[in-house]
Formats: C-alpha cells, structure tokens, sequence
C-alpha cells in the first residue's frame, strides 16, 4: 500500500483506538492489530488517491469498502469474517487521506502459510474447507454478490470446532475492473485463483457464483497436493493469464489417489474453464459433501 | 437414449405400428399436421396401445416468421390459436406477449392430452448474439415460469440455424448464461436446423454433420445435461448416437427427409419439381442409407451390410412399404443406441469411434469390389463424424 502511515500518528487520528500494531500489508490495504475498547480487532487501512487526480479511483475504493462492510453486516454465514465496532470512516493524516475500519481478530494462520508449511490436507480437512467456502458462496450468492477473491491468503484456519475456516476479504473482490494485467493494486497471488471468464473484457455479464466455485476448485487442489494446479512454479503475468485460460489441469486423482474419487472429480469440476460445466447448484454439491463427512 | 417419432405428413399407421413393435418410446407431433379438434382422439389411441409412452405436440411457433410469404405451408398451424405473425419489434415493445403466446400453447397442448408440453419460441437463424436469440432466452424464461404453476413438465424450445453454432464464443456464453440462470428449464426441446433440407443420396445433410456443428451439437447436449437439464434432439435421426453419448435423453427421426433433418424452408412451398422420394435402407455398419432397389447387390457384396435385424425380411427381394421403411429406420436406430455407452461419455466416445471406424472398413470394401459411387461424400461424411469426436471432447473439457 502507498503511503502506510506512522503508527504513532494513526493512534492519534483515531480516538477509540488505544494501542495498535502493523500485522501486514497488501494490494491496497494495511492490516493492523487494534485494541478497541477492550477488545483487540483487526483494523484495516486504506490509502486514497489526493481528490485533484483519479477521482474515480478514489470514489471506487471508497464505495467498495462501504459495500464490503454493508455484505459483512449483511451476511449472517459464521465463516465470513465479522464486522468489528469500527464501521468505515475517513481520515486525514498529514496530507494523505485514509478510510478505515475494524473486522473482529481471528486467532490462527491464513490457509497459505499453512500450504507453504507443507501440508497436505486429509479428506476430513478438506471437506470442511468445501463446505465452508460453499455455504460461503451460497448465501452471498442469495444476497447477489460474489466473492470473487477466494484463495488460501484470505482463508483462516483457527482452533475453534465450530469455525475451523474463515473466509475474509470481500472488499477486493466485488469490482475487477477491466482485468487488465497491470491492474492497480492486483497481485499475481490473486490472478492465480480468477477463473478464465475474469480475463475477458466482457467479464461483467460473465461473472456469477461459478466463478467463486472455481477458485474454490483451486484452492482446495493446492491444499490438497500443495501445489497449484495450472502454476506450479513462478511466472511473470502473461505465462499466468495463458496457462489459467488454456491449460488443462491434471487429474486430482493422479496426485492423491488415497482421496475418494467421487471428491477428486467434484475439484476437478469446479475447475472447468467454461462456467456451465461447473456446478450450477451448490445446496446440491453441499448435500454430496456432507454424505461424504 | 430414448428414441421418438419425428411425426410429419403422411403418418398412416407407422407410428401405432412403430409402438406396438416397441421401437418407439415416445412421439413428437407436428401442430401444421394434427388438427386441434383430432389431437386428443389420436393421442389417446396411441395411449392405448403403450399407456408410457411419451407424447408431446411442438408448436412450431417459429414458422410464424413466415406467415405472410405466399408460398407459406403452414397447414393446421394456424388452427391452433396460439399462433400469429412474427415480429421481433413487436415483442420488444410488447413483452407481455411472449407471456400470452406461452401460455396459451401450453394451454391448448394440455386441453388434448400431450403427456409432456413443449413450450413455443423463435428460430434463431443466425447468430446466438442476436435480437432472436435475446428473445428465445426470454420465451425460456417465461416457459420455466409457466412450467411451475403445471403438472405436467415442460420442455423449452431451443431451435436454431447450424450458423448460429460456428461461433464457439458466443455458444459457450449462450450456454453459460442458460445454465446459471437462476430457475433453468427441467428439459429442453433441442432442434438445430439446415439452410436446405434437401436430399443427399442416403447421407445426413453436410450442412449438419460439418464437425463444427456436430461438436456444438453435442456441447449443448452435454453442458445441460450435467446441469440438470432434460435434451430431447428433434430430427436427429443418424446423429441421435452421438448426442445421446454426450448426454441427450431422446433423438428423433421420422419417414420423410425433412424429417430427419430440420431446416425452416419446410414451411415454404417449393417451385422444384419433387419425384417421390426412393425407398431406402439404413445400414449401421455403413451408417448410411441405401437404395432399397440396391440393397441385394450391396448385401451380395459385403454381407455384413445387412443388419440382421427382423426387419431386413421386408426388402427380400422387393421394396419395402413406406410403413416398414420407416419400421426398418427405427429398428436399426435403437440398436445403434444400444450399442454405445450413453452413461459414460468416455466410454460412449470409444463407441462411435468404432462405429465410425467399421463404417469406414466397410466402404473401403465395397471400394474394393469397385463400388465408387458417391464415394467423396462418405469419406468426407466419415471424417467428420471423427473429427467432431475430438472437437467435441475439447469442448466439454473431457
């Protein structure tokens, strides 16, 4: 993110904020660990463009964080990030303009570390991680919105029962504008998971819940085997975009034939390059999984 | 797969004979040829010789778009109430109409018994980015509506020109857009259609089996099938094979050529001179059809031309009536679908490859013994059929 702030100076631009720490940084967002009150939260940070140039941009980023937060209040699903106490607010620190708000603070590690750590998930693992990315997919779908940046990165994995895996980030995902390769703020981390439709220049009559499905698709593969399916190793831009658009994958089965096979192919169908031959029904993809449990 | 009756002029007794033979599984009437006031009495004749079988009436409402062409032959259509004059415009600036239309043929199907309703639309003639192709969406969206206020199930109609299946972009977004529309059609009555139905010599149509469209052809079938959705092929005929391994639940075929092979100029009168058509045979392992007349020559040549099938018996040394030629036609048919594989389209893609493969073999004997005749035609027939195989496999990501 440009311009990431003082601490110190962040502090005394937010009153109810009494002690803050910087976890991270990425895209367009800072992340950092905040003591609201009693609790601690996650707050995010983000940079605005000065008013005088790219007044779109500025008014998108500003409009994104808001639906973002509206989905968040929205949407009831216990594996969606929560809203924390601080909804979207603007500030200004020095000359640089910055809008902000807190997500509750999940205990645990984003499902890529996990990956990078080596390891491969079991069948039990991995069909929690299904189910909870579904259900996810399910009701933002109901509400008309897609996610849109489902990948290991925006994946926690915690220690509670009850919400083994959270899924975060919204806000990246609502509006991929143009898909152009050298997209402000997009990383290759992310293009890594956007199924071919995305690339398209017609990509917003194209979009729907399949596409989440897809990312899902790919996401569940790397934990499965630890590697991606179509890039397995680093490539530039260009590489990327083709291998996602032309490249067929290899079989689930053939990396991890202890895997029941019925759950092989359902990966392997999500990640169908043509929308209509992935799953057009997810309460019907959740039912299969939930026998397989 | 299922295999149905393309029903047209001159029915006479083969579809009764065709159910009491179990050839059959089911019947798509032609509206321009079934009289409202006799449809319900000839249903229920049918009815009671085979109580499952399945009977449906396509209404036919895309030869709306001629109507007012003198040469029209449009027969009972007009008798069947839902039916008027096709103008796009008129639909834009009227939307309730495709409602009215909708409704009122399922009505009408209803009132004369049809077992399963097939819900009217437009011909796309050209293109799937079209005003047609926006409108038949939009007769779909409104056939799913009005199918879940009914308890008899609904069919879409899709019916388009085999130019509108050349662009692979605009199929696939065609297909994407269907298949995640919120409330999708349980089934869908799939015609792809010719610029000229006429004869060629025993063969299907090139226009048709071009690879392109025979592989588009069989996406469609498939992209909907996984997705839930019921594919009955109208004038499918020799292609009903292919289609019912990439996942299509009916083809259909029927005793006239343009009944085997769709094409909108049915329902305009032709200047040609027109000799009645000659009697033929079709043979699996040749996957063609042949002259009646010439069939002991054939049979003489390479044996295995024969079917071996209870109604070769009709052409023994004579040509068979219309009503066993078509017998012979449906016969041969259901035995060629179950000789592939319609669950496993691994499987089932292996199975034409051998079928089409033997049919090669067998040309290639008759070539021996100097029997040239049309000889390009079926080597390009042939390898499209291949070739589409792999097309095909490409398309649906297999």
């Amino acid at each position: 993110m440009e311009n990431v702030p003082d601490t110190q100076k962040l502090i005394e631009s937010i009153s109810e904020v009494s002690a803050l720490e910087f976890k991270n940084e990425g895209g367009f967002k800072a992340v950092y660990t905040a003591t609201i009150g009693e609790k601690k939260e996650a707050l995010k940070l983000v940079y605005l463009p000065p008013k005088s140039d790219t007044e779109d941009k500025r008014s998108q980023l500003i409009a994104r964080l808001k639906r973002e937060s509206n989905v968040l209040k929205l949407c009831s699903n216990p594996h969606l990030v929560k809203l924390g106490a601080l909804l979207p607010r603007e500030i200004q620190i020095g000359e640089c303009n910055y809008i902000f708000y807190s997500e509750e603070l999940l205990p645990g590690r984003d499902l890529k570390s996990v990956i990078n750590d080596g390891k491969k998930a079991d069948i039990a693992e991995l069909l929690q991680l299904a189910l909870t990315c579904l259900s996810v997919i399910r009701d933002l779908w109901g509400m008309g919105y897609v996610h849109r940046d489902i990948k290991p990165a925006n994946i926690i994995c915690t220690d509670d029962p009850e919400r083994l895996f959270v899924l975060l980030d919204l806000g990246i995902a609502f509006k991929i504008h143009g898909t152009q390769l050298t997209d402000h703020g997009q990383t290759i981390g992310t293009r890594l998971y956007m199924p071919p439709e995305l690339f398209s220049p017609d990509y917003k009559k194209l979009i729907d819940f399949r596409s989440d499905i897809y990312s899902l698709g790919v996401t569940l593969f790397e934990y499965a085997t630890g590697i991606h399916p179509l890039v397995p190793r680093p490539q530039n831009d260009f590489s990327t975009v083709y291998q996602i658009i032309t490249k067929q994958p290899d079989k689930l089965e053939n990396l991890r034939d202890d895997l029941p096979l019925q759950f092989c192919r359902f990966v392997d169908r999500c990640m169908r390059k043509k929308p209509a031959l992935r799953y057009a029904e997810v309460d019907e993809i959740i039912n299969q999984l939930e026998e397989m449990l | 797969m299922k295999l149905f009756a393309q029903h047209g002029y001159g029915k006479s007794d083969k579809i009764e004979s065709g159910l009491e033979e179990g050839l059959i599984d089911g019947v798509i009437f032609e509206a321009r040829y079934l009289h409202p006031d006799k449809a319900k009495d000839e249903i229920g004749c049918l009815q009671e010789i085979d109580e499952t079988v399945e009977l449906m009436i396509d209404p036919e409402y895309y030869a709306s778009a001629v109507i007012d062409s003198p040469n029209a032959q449009l027969g009972y259509l007009e008798d069947w109430g839902y039916f008027s004059p096709l103008r796009i415009i008129e639909f834009v600036t009227n939307p309730t109409r495709v409602d009215k239309i909708v409704h009122s043929s399922l009505d009408i199907q209803e009132d004369v018994g049809a077992t399963t309703l097939i819900a009217p639309s437009v011909y796309i003639s050209q293109s799937l980015d079209s005003m047609e192709s926006a409108l038949a969406l939009s007769f779909l969206r409104k056939a799913v509506s009005a199918s879940e206020k009914r308890s008899k199930k609904v069919l879409s109609t899709l019916s388009l020109n085999r130019d509108a299946l050349l662009n692979s972009k605009q199929l696939i977004e065609f297909v994407d857009a269907l298949t995640g529309m919120s409330k999708r059609p349980s089934g869908v009555y799939l015609t792809v259609g010719v610029n000229s139905s006429s004869g060629n010599n025993g063969l299907p149509s090139p226009e048709i089996f071009d690879l392109k469209v025979l592989a588009a052809w069989m996406y469609l079938n498939y992209a909907l099938s996984i997705n839930g959705i019921r594919v009955i092929n109208g004038f499918s005929d020799l292609l009903s094979p292919f289609l019912g391994v990439a996942g299509g639940d009916a083809g259909a075929t029927g005793w006239w050529s343009n009944l085997q092979c769709f094409s909108i100029d049915r329902y305009i009168r032709s200047e040609d001179i027109r000799r009645r058509p000659l009697r033929r045979y079709l043979s699996m392992k040749l996957m063609a059809r042949i002259n009646a007349r010439d069939m002991d020559a054939f049979v003489a040549l390479r044996p295995e031309i024969a079917n071996q099938l209870p109604h070769d018996r009709d052409y023994e040394e004579r040509e068979p009536d219309r009503t066993s030629e078509m017998l012979q036609t449906w016969e041969a048919l259901a035995k060629l679908l179950e000789s592939v594989d319609c669950k496993d389209v691994t499987q089932g893609i292996r199975d034409l490859s051998n079928i089409i493969e033997t049919a090669h073999k067998t040309w290639a004997g008759l070539r021996e013994r100097e029997f040239t005749q049309g000889q390009e035609s079926v080597d390009e027939y042939l390898e499209q059929l291949e070739y589409s195989l792999d097309e095909f496999q490409e398309m649906a990501e297999l």
